[in-house]
């Protein structure tokens, strides 16, 4: 199979190059450029899987370069940024990137996310969108209630019975919270009675098991005070 | 040559000299009047020297026609020195000397008076000079002045003469420099040889009403001075020609008195002409200028300009006070005016519409600079704010962007494998830092953002006692690696609030790690949560493994840590960090040292 070729876009030439080396090492073909101006001729000219995109730049910054490629691609974007806040990110997500890192950044962090925004990419392609899934699909995580089975960008994840059970719950019902007592009560159908606790450890399992940072969850999200639930993730 | 003319003229020493010259010579003059006072000198000497020339002579004879006439009618016996008469009417004839004619008279050389008409008139030019009276019972009567008389009069005329006419040289002359000092008084007084302005003296100021009671004062004192100093029974001169010594003593004695009074008359005259040169006369004046201030200082009570170092609503008050007195004031003005003078009474009312009027118009203009001070210190704390924002993201940019390139390049080092143990170790420190870096660069962030309140909050009706739980259950592993035990006392039922979770969730791991980390070895972490009077109360408590020798505004002063030391994996902002993020979710945070015992006390109104 061919290598993917990954266009690196930062106006900061050392992380631009950090970034290269590090996804060389990873195996990866690296273009870079400088601002979003140029990336979007590259974009022209190559044949590209994937963008790492920094925010602030001269000339274009990342996040219009980012809306313009959606205009006609449906390569992954993930966006690079210094701002951290919340609402920082949801305009970043909002804008049609399909992840936001946020600098300084784990190196490992983030190539495991290239490799799963590319797996979903290639696996899928802009060709997948013709096949058919007939399981549950949120983002990166499918879950095939035939075969009941949970795949994270392709892979393979062991779950338990009580795990597959609260996933489905969840998975089937994207954006909406669950408290702990509606999950027991709908996952091991007893009354519920101080499972808080219980429901938690379990949440945090499965996290550890599908997200890259579990500590920066993506999908499977602690609501505080109230309950939990999967992301209702924009379906490209 | 015009500079030294007026260095000279100018000097204070001639102008004293020139002063005590006006004093004496005024008092000179004082003298040579009451010389000729005392001497009792007919003034008319000055005019002429011929007694017969004189308006004296002509008031002599006319006395003595009366005399003449009264002795004729019988009602006086006693014959006026000096003359000679002769009467006849129809019964007898009376003439002194007692054998004088009629032709005495006529076929004498001299001047006589004869009576005609019931008019006695002068023989040679014909004129009346007394009239008789129509009663006159005399058909004829002639009268005149002895020789010896008359060159008795004109020589006594002409000595008094001798002794007038020098006098009046010196008062001419005295007189005349008196007027070219007094001129050159009035023009250097307030002038100084340096310049042209006109400089006025502290006794300037005083107002001009007292000085012209001080002149009338002294006027006062002058004229009864002259009164008592002037005694009329000492006119006339003693036996040798001269001045007696009491008249000698008075003449000093006025003089003296004069020399006073003109040395004050002087001084506050002087004083008038500078205060009119400097254009202050009426200021000076106690009632013109006194009532222009009084009408500018009320002005300035109510304008606000009398306040004007005073702030704004001290303004506002003191003219409040101001108007309530002056209300007050013209309220019993009115009763006083109805029990005094009725008609008068619509006077105060309409005053008291002035000031109505005129306490609301510089209110209102007070009210506008307030609104309009504070709106500029709004905006000038709204623009500061927003630069600290600024400051902040753009800090936070540029501190991130070379920990971004230091964390990747540590990262790709850390991958070489030609590396000696020696700088594996290194490069191992150096990754274990830069993460340290960023964290402490992550937490000083979300920390100004929070306190200077721009950051984003999220709002929701949540369980404080399941965010508890769950916060608890996330944090187990970093619970178990620090090998303390976590005792909760949790309620039963649900404890609910409205907060941002996100926030709140950081705001208790923050305490539980700070306890875990700064806690005695074998000691327990107590996290309780009750609802009392309406509040969810949540205590984490520990047992601190140092000595807490610090007050509760110092432990949440940004980076400070309890054991001193600056080691660890901390950031040293977690409590100010709990802290600020309590505030901006909706709580209170509080924090109290008990001996070793370290309580942090977290508030939120429970919803009901």
């Amino acid at each position: 199979m061919e290598k993917p070729r990954i266009l690196v876009v930062d106006d900061d030439r050392e992380i631009a190059a950090a970034i290269e080396k590090l996804l060389l090492l990873e195996d990866f073909l690296v273009i870079r450029a400088y601002d979003g101006m140029e990336a979007l001729d590259l974009l022209m000219g190559e044949e590209i899987h994937l963008i790492i995109m920094d925010v602030m730049m001269p000339r274009l910054d990342g996040l219009s370069a980012t809306m313009k490629i959606r205009e006609e691609r449906n390569i992954p974007i993930i966006v690079l940024s210094a701002k951290s806040q919340d609402s920082d990110k949801i305009l970043g997500l909002s804008m049609g990137a399909d992840d936001y890192v946020t600098k300084p950044f784990n190196p490992q962090e983030l190539v495991a996310r290239v490799r799963s925004q590319l797996r979903r990419y290639m696996q899928l392609g802009d060709l997948g969108n013709a096949r058919q899934e007939s399981g549950l699909r949120v983002g990166s995580l499918y879950l095939d209630e035939e075969s009941r089975e949970l795949l994270v960008d392709g892979e393979n994840i062991r779950l338990t019975p009580t795990e597959y059970g609260i996933i489905q719950l969840l998975m089937r019902n994207p954006g909406v919270v669950f408290s702990a007592e509606q999950i027991y009560e709908k996952v091991w159908k007893e009354e519920a009675y101080s499972v808080e606790n219980t429901v938690m450890v379990h949440i945090r399992r499965i996290r550890e098991k599908i997200e890259i940072n579990p500590k920066e969850p993506k999908y499977l999200k602690v609501v505080w005070g109230i309950g939990y639930k999967i992301e209702k993730l924009q379906q490209k | 040559m015009d500079t030294r003319l007026k260095s000279f003229s100018r000097s204070n020493w001639t102008k004293l000299a020139s002063f005590l010259l006006i004093v004496a010579m005024v008092a000179g003059m004082s003298g040579i009047f009451v010389y000729w006072y005392f001497s009792g000198i007919n003034p008319e000497v000055l005019l002429t020297g011929d007694y017969k020339e004189s308006e004296a002579y002509g008031s002599d004879l006319r006395s003595i026609a009366y005399g003449v006439a009264r002795i004729l009618e019988g009602e006086q016996e006693t014959v006026p020195g000096g003359i000679s008469f002769y009467g006849k009417n129809e019964e007898n004839t009376l003439s002194w000397p007692s054998n004088l004619t009629e032709k005495h008279f006529i076929e004498g050389e001299g001047e006589y008076f004869y009576l005609e008409e019931g008019r006695f008139k002068n023989s040679e030019t014909g004129e009346t000079i007394f009239p008789y009276g129509s009663e006159a019972s005399y058909e004829k009567a002639y009268f005149s002045f002895d020789d010896g008389y008359m060159q008795l009069k004109q020589k006594e005329w002409t000595s008094d003469r001798e002794v007038m006419i020098p006098l009046m040289v010196w008062l001419v002359i005295i007189l005349l420099g008196l007027v070219a000092l007094l001129v050159y008084q009035f023009i250097v007084t307030g002038k100084k040889a340096g310049d042209e302005e006109v400089h006025t003296a502290p006794f300037d100021r005083i107002y001009l009403e007292l000085l012209i009671a001080g002149l009338a004062l002294m006027g006062l004192l002058w004229f009864s001075g002259l009164s008592s100093l002037l005694y009329s029974g000492d006119i006339g001169f003693n036996g040798n020609g001269g001045m007696s010594s009491r008249q000698t003593l008075g003449i000093y004695m006025v003089a003296a008195l004069t020399a006073f009074v003109t040395a004050g008359v002087g001084v506050t005259l002087l004083s008038v002409a500078r205060r009119i040169k400097a254009k202050k006369i009426i200021e000076s004046s106690f009632i013109f200028g006194g009532l222009r201030r009084g009408v500018q200082k009320g002005r300035s009570f109510m304008d606000g300009s009398r306040f004007d170092r005073a702030s704004l609503t001290g303004v506002l008050h003191q003219r409040q006070i101001y108007f309530v007195a002056g209300s007050l004031l013209l309220v019993l003005l009115t009763f006083l005016m109805l029990i005094v003078a009725t008609p008068l009474a619509i006077i105060p009312p309409i005053m008291e519409g002035f000031l109505i009027y005129w306490y609301f118009k510089y209110n209102r203009e007070t009210f506008d600079e307030i609104e309009k001070g504070f709106n500029e210190s709004l905006e000038e704390q709204m623009k500061s704010e927003r630069m600290k924002i600024n400051l902040v993201t753009n800090v936070s940019h540029d501190l991130k962007t070379p920990l971004t390139s230091i964390i990747s390049y540590v990262d790709l080092l850390s991958r070489e494998e030609d590396m000696s143990p020696l700088a594996r170790d290194y490069v191992r420190i150096l990754s274990e830092k830069s993460e340290r870096l960023k964290n402490i660069v992550s937490d000083l962030f979300d920390l100004a953002r929070s306190t200077s309140g721009d950051i984003d909050t999220d709002f929701e009706d949540l369980d404080l006692k399941k965010l508890v739980e769950q916060t608890l259950v996330d944090m187990e592993d970093s619970i178990e690696a620090s090998g303390f035990q976590i005792r909760t006392d949790l309620p039963e039922r649900s404890v609910n609030i409205h907060s941002d979770g996100k926030k709140l969730y950081r705001v208790i791991q923050n305490l539980i790690d700070n306890a875990l980390k700064y806690s005695l070895k074998g000691t327990r972490v107590y996290v309780e949560l009750v609802e009392e009077k309406g509040k969810a109360i949540l205590g984490i408590k520990n047992t601190a493994g140092y000595e807490m020798n610090f007050s509760k505004d110092e432990i949440l002063q940004r980076f400070f840590r309890g054991d001193q030391s600056r080691s660890g994996d901390g950031s040293g902002l977690g409590l100010s960090i709990a802290e600020s993020f309590t505030r901006v979710s909706g709580g209170e945070f509080d924090l109290q040292v008990d001996g070793d015992q370290f309580k942090v006390i977290v508030k939120f109104p429970v919803d009901r």
